[in-house]
């Protein structure tokens, strides 16, 4: 079956009562948390992770894919309407989208960024989805220094773009590779940092690392701040007004643009949904025909984030899905749902028939989350809405017991909710020492990966360094690898350049971040 | 930036390299039987304690040496990111106590069960969150802990901690409420 088949036999696979309930419920939860500041969309989809163990592997995936999708859309209601961005994404639209609701046009900027995330959702999971075949060809064309390779560009990526400073983040990274190599390693059956513990024999499982430094890590920190959520929705219209044909054409090149941006942006490790966000907003204040006027309250300043931060999420998707390799917080909780359902994703996933329906169905659910979580922005989000008036403190009870029993619901063990508290502890520790955690958690992800890989190409090859750039493509990594490395100093170059010194400044004074 | 405060800026690095320092010995002593010509289980982590070991050098170097300069090129090209930070903690004292009861919360599990210990806990929960109307948070408690022995004792299956002597008759008593049999 070609792609095009499998496409639409995946819409029919979503389009089954179950999927179709998952993918419901997981936009709605996705829409919860991401208009709650403090509650990161990654936060939704770890808490959601124990409802999956449960559910059948396609169900699993499209619960937790729509709650990343949905998550990356409804912040733009609280930014617009109460100028609360939910998400440090929805940041770049509080300018503008604020600057509309100020003049009374409220529905208007709600309806531009639903137009937005339409389009950017819309045309970047086709792209992704035409990309996926011959992403996987060429995955299966990778042998161990090519995937070695890969994962070194990962975990290099995502240390530029973690930000802070670059030392700071290479701790980091070290710190969650150390993690992944406590146990019994795969190649010689040899113990490793256990320190006689039998609790570590197994290794530490990268699930509950993520659980603990994204689920009670986080909420450890929001209480730390002591700030009571003053998010008291004042009574004001969730109504949303649609531009016209013609005042979308006249946007034409903003549209394309911005989806370009999020779409390849989330290709890139690390570059999630916020880093697609700001930069499309960026480059709209700088090359957009109304640049001058960004931040006055325009249309161009809600479509450019708007569509790049939705964009991004198919870009993330998709690699994970060929490739196996997740580039984010969420796609990596996504990936642990794949591993508790015993898959491995990755090129072999599209040879066999079955396991490539599966596929497809995950990337048929893409297309459905965008409508339908523009369906229930456009319809149900003034319910939605309401979760803002829970007090902070009983939203902390409900997400630190679901963060606990979630992780003992796994293996009915405490010790791995130990594992939680720990890493939750260390999450706040880091947070204080202005160490990023993203690199600490994809470094636990990718370290088994990258280890292994790594081996093989050292026995293979007879301990030859030169063979990570002996082919093309990890030759190209590789120098991609170190590229990256030197782009925290080029970004501090190139964000002097005024309009982007602009957004930062003005990021410092956003409430609620 | 004066000397006290650089030294604490490099306290962390220095630490860190210590405990780099600890983990190549216990590295160097993993048990395998060696092959010839082929590297060890020990080789990753080394590169990995080694990395970290320079990364940390650097940074002790680079602060010592750059002094104040070091301070401003950081916060200068950190402005983005920082600003996409959380805020900083002000209240630790918050922190450190929903710590405490999480261990103890963990501790009295078995004991206490899962519906007794979740009540206390997720109240202290709201009141370090910033809830402190008892007549709130009391009965929120307590519904939150049906709630979670009903998600997951009914609907996801989940063996929880039914605690010991009059607990466990709580315990028990709840289950049949919540139709767990």
């Amino acid at each position: 079956m070609d792609s095009f088949h499998l496409l639409i036999a995946g819409f029919t696979e979503v389009f089954k009562w179950q999927d179709l309930v998952a993918l419901v419920i997981g936009l709605v939860i996705g829409m919860a948390v991401s208009i709650m500041p403090g509650l990161g969309l990654v936060m939704g989809v770890v808490l959601a992770l124990p409802f999956t163990y449960s559910m059948n592997l396609e169900t699993s995936i499209i619960l937790l894919t729509a709650i990343y999708m949905s998550g990356t859309y409804a912040g733009c209601f609280t930014t617009i309407l109460y100028r609360i961005p939910g998400e440090p994404m929805d940041v770049p639209l509080l300018w503008d989208g604020w600057g509309m609701t100020k003049r009374g046009e409220a529905a208007k900027a709600l309806g531009w960024a639903l137009v937005a995330a339409l389009t950017g959702g819309l045309v970047s999971s086709a792209v992704m989805v035409s990309m996926a075949g011959p992403l996987s060809q060429l995955a299966l064309s990778f042998g161990a220094p090519e995937y070695f390779a890969a994962v070194f560009f990962g975990l290099t990526t995502v240390v530029a773009l973690a930000g802070k400073s670059l030392p700071n983040a290479l701790v980091s990274m070290c710190f969650g590779l150390l993690v992944s190599v406590v146990g019994i390693d795969s190649t010689y059956g040899s113990e490793r940092f256990t320190f006689g513990s039998n609790i570590l024999v197994n290794g530490i499982p990268f699930v509950m690392v993520l659980v603990g430094m994204y689920g009670f890590g986080e909420i450890l920190a929001k209480i730390g701040h002591g700030t009571e959520i003053t998010t008291k929705p004042a009574p004001g219209s969730t109504k949303t007004s649609f531009p016209s044909w013609k005042e979308i054409w006249n946007l034409r090149s903003t549209f394309l643009r911005s989806t370009l941006i999020g779409t390849f942006l989330g290709l890139v490790p690390g570059a999630g949904a916020t880093i697609s966000s700001f930069v499309s907003y960026g480059i709209e204040k700088q090359y957009g025909r109304r640049g001058k006027d960004i931040g006055t309250g325009i249309p161009e300043g809600i479509v450019a984030p708007q569509i790049a931060s939705t964009a991004s999420v198919a870009g993330h998707i998709v690699p994970l899905l060929t490739l196996g390799l997740p580039g984010s917080g969420a796609t990596a909780v996504i990936l642990a749902a794949f591993l508790l359902h015993g898959v491995q994703p990755g090129p072999f996933m599209l040879k066999n028939p079955e396991s490539a329906l599966t596929v497809y169905t995950i990337l048929a659910s893409m297309f459905v989350s965008v409508i339908g979580m523009c369906l229930l922005g456009f319809l149900w989000i003034r319910v939605v809405i309401r979760v803002l008036s829970v007090p902070q403190g009983i939203l902390i009870a409900i997400i630190v017991m679901f963060a606990l029993v979630g992780a003992f619901a796994d293996r009915n063990s405490i010790s791995d909710v130990w594992t939680v508290v720990v890493f939750g502890v260390i999450a706040w520790s880091m947070e204080r020492l202005k160490l990023p955690i993203a690199p600490m958690v994809l470094g636990a992800i990718l370290g088994p990966i990258a280890e292994d890989s790594f081996m093989r190409s050292m026995i293979t090859f007879h301990n030859d360094w030169t063979v990570f750039v002996q082919s093309p493509i990890s030759a190209t990594l590789i120098v991609l690898s170190l590229v990256s490395l030197v782009f925290p100093t080029i970004r501090s170059v190139f964000f002097k350049s005024e309009p982007l010194t602009e957004i930062s400044s003005k990021l410092a004074e956003v409430p609620g971040q | 930036m004066t000397s006290t405060k650089r030294f604490v800026d490099i306290v962390p690095y220095v630490l860190i390299m210590g405990a780099a320092v600890g983990l190549y010995y216990v590295a160097d002593h993993i048990a395998y039987t060696a092959i010839p010509d082929q590297i060890g289980p020990d080789r990753w982590p080394k590169m990995i304690i080694g990395m970290l070991f320079f990364v940390c050098g650097f940074e002790i170097v680079r602060r010592l040496v750059a002094g104040d300069a070091a301070r401003d090129v950081t916060s200068e090209s950190e402005g983005l990111d920082a600003s996409l930070a959380m805020p900083h903690t002000t209240q630790p004292g918050r922190v450190i106590g929903t710590i405490v009861v999480t261990v103890v919360y963990l501790f009295m599990l078995d004991f206490c069960g899962f519906f007794s210990s979740t009540i206390v806990y997720s109240a202290c929960l709201m009141w370090l969150g910033g809830l402190h109307k008892p007549a709130i948070f009391i009965p929120v408690a307590v519904g939150l802990s049906f709630l979670f022995t009903f998600i997951f004792m009914k609907l996801i299956f989940v063996a929880l901690p039914i605690g010991q002597g009059p607990f466990e008759k709580v315990s028990l008593t709840v289950m049949n409420l919540v139709g767990v049999h």
